[in-house]
């Protein structure tokens, strides 16, 4: 019995030995939305695709794929083009999704302040497999976008997403 | 020469009933509109499946606040800033077998969000029934397609 503390500590730290964890950053490239035009006065989609490759990341970074533990959506920036009119866009919502990942609502902005062409969205707090979407192919970016007026042209942005990985050592 | 013939035509049959089923789920796209009359929604496809955001409302502004409505029931409070004006309410539906299947519903009204499946009983008219865990448990709604001018 006098041996069971000794024996409990060396489990607990055989434990978190074994499930030590870091955390690292991954931000995508440049991700293009479009909304194909003629747009008209209130809600719209615009879409982008990319390939996340988290595998090659991690190697990249000497881990091995098989190490993503966890991962949250850290940071959404959205630039506008500098064509647009200034007050077109009221709110945008921004979604995730994937062939095999349902999609989720990501991140917000409402109002789009007036005039201000690199906005940082608001993430949202509870978010589901993202590791999952992130080992997709392909993932799906889709933007509801709620214009104040009608727009004959396409309508384009483009997304940076920044993730926080956790990874197991 | 004969076996590759043979394979060709089945493969081509299977193509053409794979692009008839899509065609089929199609009909679900439009604009929609519940039996209670307060909203509208638009219903489109992305990458193979079915979404409905909220394109109109009956009554846009909160009474309160007299500001465009909220998603102010929402269980995640960083998410409440959302409006309600084009918000999906439906997602991620996937047509087989004549209905459109593992999808869920939102209701903006509660919070709440339930498994769906979705029925067409004839062109214009859809059997959206919304349920927690049993199919057998839950509610159904009639949707009126609205014919846009």
């Amino acid at each position: 019995m006098k041996f069971l503390p000794p024996f409990l500590g060396f489990l607990l730290c055989f434990f978190f030995a074994c499930t030590e964890s870091q955390t690292i950053t991954f931000q995508t490239a440049p991700i293009t939305l479009v909304a194909s035009g003629p747009l008209f006065e209130g809600t719209n989609t615009a879409q982008g695709d990319f390939s996340p490759h988290i595998a090659d990341y991690l190697k990249q970074q000497g881990l091995a794929p098989s190490s993503l533990q966890n991962a949250t959506l850290q940071k959404v920036f959205l630039t506008l083009p500098d064509s647009l009119p200034s007050d077109l866009v009221s709110e945008i919502t921004l979604q995730l999704a994937a062939d095999q990942v349902d999609m989720q609502k990501v991140a917000v902005l409402n109002p789009v302040p007036a005039g201000q062409t690199q906005l940082t969205l608001s993430v949202a707090q509870e978010q589901k497999k993202i590791a999952d979407l992130l080992q997709q192919n392909k993932m799906l970016l889709v933007a509801d976008v709620n214009l104040k007026k009608d727009m004959g042209a396409d309508w384009q942005a483009t997304a940076v997403l920044e993730f926080l990985l956790t990874i197991k050592k | 020469m004969k076996n590759l013939i043979l394979f060709a035509f089945f493969a081509l049959f299977s193509g053409i009933s794979t692009l008839r089923a899509q065609d089929a789920g199609d009909k679900l796209i439009g604009l929609w509109e519940p039996s209670n009359g307060k909203v509208r929604i638009k219903i489109e496809k992305i990458a193979n499946k079915y979404y409905g955001k909220i394109v109109w409302l009956r009554e846009p502004n909160d009474p309160k606040t007299d500001q465009p409505k909220l998603d102010k029931n929402n269980s995640d409070e960083s998410m409440r800033s959302v409006p309600l004006k084009g918000y999906r309410m439906l997602k991620d539906f996937v047509y087989a077998d004549g209905e459109w299947n593992n999808g869920t519903i939102y209701d903006p009204e509660s919070g709440n969000t339930y498994s769906g499946v979705i029925k067409a009983k004839d062109d214009n008219t859809l059997d959206l029934r919304g349920y927690v865990g049993v199919k057998a448990l839950g509610r159904t709604d009639v949707w009126k397609r609205i014919q846009v001018k």
